[in-house]
């Protein structure tokens, strides 16, 4: 059997806070395999965001090994795209030219860097706003765009941080069938940061609920539903539910 | 061709008229009134140069070739002081803004240098330099450097952390990150760095040919007027010396809305 593609070992980090040290995360250990969809939910301060920022390479352990595609992840890498909750497109740069920014030039020929921002385009929709400047976009269409910046340099793995958290319910529901689409086209793994259960229910292999303070994980679910998922099906309810009432035993009592 | 294609430049133009003859109608009101107080005899027409001995004064200078002379080597001279100045301080406050260290050495260097006047160099400028040509040119290139380096420095601090962020995860290179990112996002600092470092670079060539020796130019110009008691066309040059300050502002306006034009299409 090979190895997978991502692993976590043991991972804890703090952050240094005035003079005193705050867990974020502590003891992190999972697996996640070529092509699968990973979701972590939790509450506010369970270190869901760090979590991702550590795979990407943006953030360094404090102890605790992870190893990205057979090599331990030392900083930002080809094999590992990220998507945040604002867009992050260059507001002066064109649509096109902010998804070439994630080819670099020594790896991608011209011809072929053209060639792979149409294809990228035409996955999320956006192929006739390849000249349009971001602020002309709406939220989710910027957000489609940020999602084709993440995948054209070929990643094995997408990390997203809610991604669609800024946008209305409507345009949120629309880009998870898309992502679903994508995810099922592209065949590469994605790990989903979110605070809504439906959102990870409906997209996910495996939801990873996080308990906080410091963040830890305290129950993996397997989602066994057939895709394109109903989301008012009873089983899709039940296991909502069921995620739903394990947060609701961390949230702490109401503060008046 | 239609109507409605012809009205909406037209009337664009209208307004754009409309501004103009607003920003003329107060120079205009206190020139009537000026002219009137000197007509009347409330003051006196030699000491207090009215419109009409400054119109009959800008007349002549038009024909003179002297005053183009002037008005053509303080306009080099200008050039290139400023060239210099905008040259040499633009890259100065990038790299300073670019790291941390650099950054904090410098900060008290340069508050200091803010609230130094640039005429007090004259003095130190005039021995190192001399004080024919080469004095004044480096004079403006000091006036004209120090806008632009802070703003180069500000433009740098200000670019947003996310995109640095960003920038990092992309593993942009060396000279992509500057060209796409850095760059751009210090634009509009750098931008009102130069329309400032214009300005000043302008006001130094004036005062330059008045603290250094002189050696021709709108500066020289005035002193000469001055000796024959002529204020009338100490204030040609006055208005000459201003229709030049809003010739760069425009240009400067020209330069924002190339290089910000991604500022206005926010819908």
């Amino acid at each position: 059997m090979s190895a997978p593609l991502l692993t976590l070992s043991a991972v804890d980090k703090g952050f240094a806070l005035g003079n005193r040290q705050r867990q974020v995360l502590h003891n992190i250990s999972l697996t996640v395999e070529d092509g699968a969809f990973v979701a972590f939910v939790g509450a506010s301060g369970c270190g869901k965001s760090t979590l991702l920022r550590l795979v990407a390479g943006l953030e360094t352990a404090d102890s605790g090994d992870i190893i990205l595609a057979d090599a331990p992840v030392t900083g930002p890498s080809r094999s590992c795209g990220m998507i945040f909750q604002d867009h992050r497109l260059l507001p002066w740069l064109t649509v096109a030219e902010n998804i070439d920014l994630a080819l670099p030039r020594r790896e991608f020929a011209a011809a072929d860097r053209r060639r792979l921002i149409a294809e990228h385009l035409e996955l999320v929709g956006l192929s006739d706003y390849a000249n349009a400047l971001p602020g002309k976009l709406s939220g989710g269409m910027a957000q489609r765009a940020a999602i084709a910046r993440g995948l054209v340099n070929r990643p094995r793995l997408l990390l997203l941080d809610e991604p669609f958290s800024a946008l209305d319910s409507l345009t949120r529901t629309r880009l998870q069938g898309e992502l679903q689409r994508i995810w099922a086209f592209e065949k590469i793994a994605m790990l989903l940061v979110t605070h809504d259960v439906e959102e990870a229910v409906f997209l996910a292999d495996r939801v990873v609920v996080l308990a906080p303070n410091p963040g830890r994980i305290s129950a993996v679910i397997d989602v066994e539903l057939p895709r394109s998922r109903d989301r008012a099906s009873t089983e899709f309810v039940a296991l909502k539910a069921a995620i739903l009432r394990q947060l609701e035993a961390f949230m702490e009592a109401p503060v008046i | 061709m239609s109507g409605a294609a012809l009205a909406f430049p037209l009337r664009r133009w209208a307004a754009r008229l409309g501004i103009i003859g607003l920003g003329l109608a107060l120079p205009a009101l206190i020139a009537v009134i000026w002219q009137s107080a000197a007509v009347l005899g409330l003051v006196d027409p030699t000491v207090w140069a009215s419109p009409a001995l400054v119109a009959v004064a800008a007349l002549q200078q038009l024909q003179d070739p002297q005053f183009w002379s002037d008005f053509g080597a303080s306009l080099l001279r200008d050039a290139e002081g400023t060239a210099i100045g905008i040259a040499v301080g633009l890259p100065a406050g990038l790299g300073l803004g670019l790291s941390r260290f650099t950054r904090d050495l410098f900060a008290p260097l340069l508050d200091a240098a803010k609230a130094i006047p640039i005429f007090t160099w004259v003095p130190l400028l005039s021995v190192w330099v001399g004080s024919g040509e080469a004095g004044k040119v480096t004079f403006i290139a000091l006036a004209a450097m120090l806008p632009v380096l802070f703003s180069g420095v500000e433009g740098v601090f200000s670019l947003n952390p996310a995109h640095l962020e960003l920038a990092r995860l992309l593993r942009l290179g060396r000279f992509r990150r500057l060209a796409r990112l850095v760059l751009p996002g210090a634009a509009p600092a750098i931008l009102r760095g130069v329309r400032l470092s214009l300005l000043f670079g302008w006001l130094a060539t004036i005062g330059a040919e008045y603290l250094f020796e002189a050696g021709g130019g709108i500066g020289t110009n005035i002193m000469a007027a001055r000796e024959l008691y002529r204020l009338d066309l100490v204030v040609v040059d006055m208005i000459a010396i201003g229709l030049i300050g809003i010739l760069f502002d425009g240009f400067s306006t020209l330069l924002d809305n190339y290089f910000l034009r991604w500022t206005a299409e926010k819908s």
